[in-house]
């Protein structure tokens, strides 16, 4: 066998490497924000409740029963009123 | 030590003269160039036209490939019906060397192969339609494609006629096909009762179902005893063409220990100390089975550096790529490993070695394990540097494996060339 089938094939193994290694400092980047992300994700574990009133209702209309929930714990819960167009 | 040595040698090339053995590997070299082309179709298609694949999403083409989703369909078909058809050619080209072994006509007994293992995998649907069991297909299919294909070309040689050397007859001769008809019909009624028999016990004669079972035991996720015996089992599985998991991505990754570690991690915001160190998910896919099962990434630099045959170095060479990114149908292929008693000892010895450091590095604290889900796609070299967010030690811990596996596979490289050498030699005074 000539010599040189052996130099390509180490030529060839040598660049791939180099290839991957150039390939792993932006998908560290990646990994530490996707890891950023999930970790973000797992600690603000909330569980939304929704109420919807019915038609005739107003945005007003579990305001008593929010103010229940609120007194029976000691921290408020956040709360967000929507009220869609007509 | 060197007495040893030579006994190997001996026993080796006595295996090689084996009649069965080198009907296999005649047939193995046959499928090469398919398998080559299935897995760099498949090496494109995952690592780059996968949109949730490490490249795309690193380089943000993920939207635009979703987009285009036919390109990845080309590559995916391509893939199906070349490497997803292994077992069918393993079946065509073994009766053909079979029944050309016994001068019978291989052409009508490759045919007959080709149909009847197909045959045996058809599954019978109310609808109708025809559809094949992909499983038994593809590269876990081949120790059945052999078998069939084995047993084809023996009804050959016990119910057709053998081939006549008439050359004086003009154009087509009929002789051939009726001396082979009889043969041809059998093996195919023989075959539909097995398919039916099959599909009425719908049972898969396939034991990856075994593994995939096993290890979604809880209990057993979280020991290394486990998950070193699966990776031997892995081995073993695939050395024979009993397995389809030539890509451990869907193995050890989603069981109930990763999902532990990964919640830990969360929790305590380290992925220092996680609760199942020592589970497959951890160890087999980043470290035990580094280019692939059997961790070929280590055969192929190991026959770089070390072989002297001209086709081994090419072979490698069109291999280099797909193994870096843990597709290794085509080293195991194209070498032959399958099969092949030469390779069978470093085979399942360098993931357990391999397997064997990441656990001590581990255990030692050197190393964090392995935690977060890596993207589909990624190379080998990378899995456990991502899978640990960027732990620079783990590379260490891969480039010293990788270096372990070329030590071990080095013995055995240079016992091919040896094995090759004398082989000529026996060719030439054949001759």
């Amino acid at each position: 066998m000539p010599r040189n089938v052996k130099k390509w094939s180490i030529i060839f193994l040598i660049a791939s490497l180099i290839g991957i290694g150039i390939l792993a400092w932006p998908s560290i980047q990646w990994m530490h924000k996707n890891v950023t992300a999930i970790s973000k994700r797992h600690d603000s574990n909330m569980s939304p409740v929704i109420f919807i009133p019915g038609s005739s209702a107003t945005q007003n209309r579990f305001d008593g029963l929010i103010d229940k929930l609120n007194d029976r714990r000691g921290k408020r819960h956040s709360l967000l009123k929507v009220t869609g167009p007509y | 030590m060197w007495v040893r040595r030579e006994q190997i040698i001996r026993k080796i090339i006595r295996l090689q003269q084996n009649e069965l053995y080198q009907l296999v590997q005649k047939s193995l070299n046959l499928l090469f160039p398919f398998v080559l082309i299935g897995s760099i179709s498949q090496l494109i298609q995952i690592t780059m036209l996968n949109r949730n694949s490490l490249l795309p999403t690193i380089f943000g083409f993920s939207s635009w490939l979703s987009r285009y989703r036919f390109i990845e369909i080309i590559f995916d078909h391509l893939t199906s019906l070349t490497l997803g058809i292994v077992a069918a050619l393993a079946a065509f080209s073994m009766a053909h060397y079979t029944a050309k072994r016994y001068q019978r006509d291989e052409k009508l007994a490759s045919i007959t192969g080709l149909i009847a293992y197909l045959i045996l995998t058809v599954r019978y649907t109310n609808n109708g339609e025809l559809a094949f069991g992909q499983d038994m297909l593809g590269m876990g299919g081949l120790f059945l494609g052999f078998l069939v294909g084995y047993l084809v070309g023996l009804s050959f040689k016990h119910l057709a006629n053998s081939q006549q050397q008439d050359k004086s007859s003009s154009g087509v001769t009929w002789n051939r096909a009726l001396d082979s008809l009889r043969a041809i019909i059998i093996v195919l009624v023989v075959a539909i009762c097995f398919s039916i028999l099959l599909n009425w016990l719908a049972i898969s004669v396939l034991p990856d179902q075994v593994i995939l079972r096993l290890q979604s035991l809880k209990a057993n996720q979280t020991s290394l005893l486990f998950s070193v015996a699966i990776v031997l089992l892995a081995g073993i599985m695939t050395f024979f063409g009993l397995t389809s998991m030539p890509i451990p991505a869907h193995f050890g990754r989603n069981g109930v220990a990763m999902t532990a570690n990964l919640n830990y991690a969360l929790i305590h915001h380290t992925i220092w100390g996680v609760p199942y160190p020592f589970s497959l998910g951890t160890l087999y896919e980043s470290f035990g089975a580094i280019g692939g099962t059997g961790s070929t990434l280590s055969l192929v630099i190991a026959i770089f550096l070390f072989s002297n045959q001209r086709d081994q170095q090419l072979i490698g060479r069109w291999s280099l790529l797909p193994v870096l990114f843990n597709f290794n149908s085509a080293i195991l292929v194209g070498v032959p490993v399958l099969g092949n008693g030469l390779y069978i000892i470093p085979f399942l010895l360098v993931p357990l070695v391999n397997v064997g450091i990441a656990a001590s590095a581990i255990a030692l604290h050197l190393m964090p394990a392995v935690v977060y889900q890596v993207p589909l796609g990624t190379p080998s070299l990378l899995q456990a540097l991502i899978g640990t967010n960027g732990n620079w030690v783990t590379l260490l811990v891969m480039v010293l494996n990788v270096g372990i596996g070329v030590w071990l596979y080095r013995p055995f490289v240079k016992l091919s060339n040896r094995l090759n050498t004398q082989g000529d030699g026996l060719d030439a005074t054949e001759r």
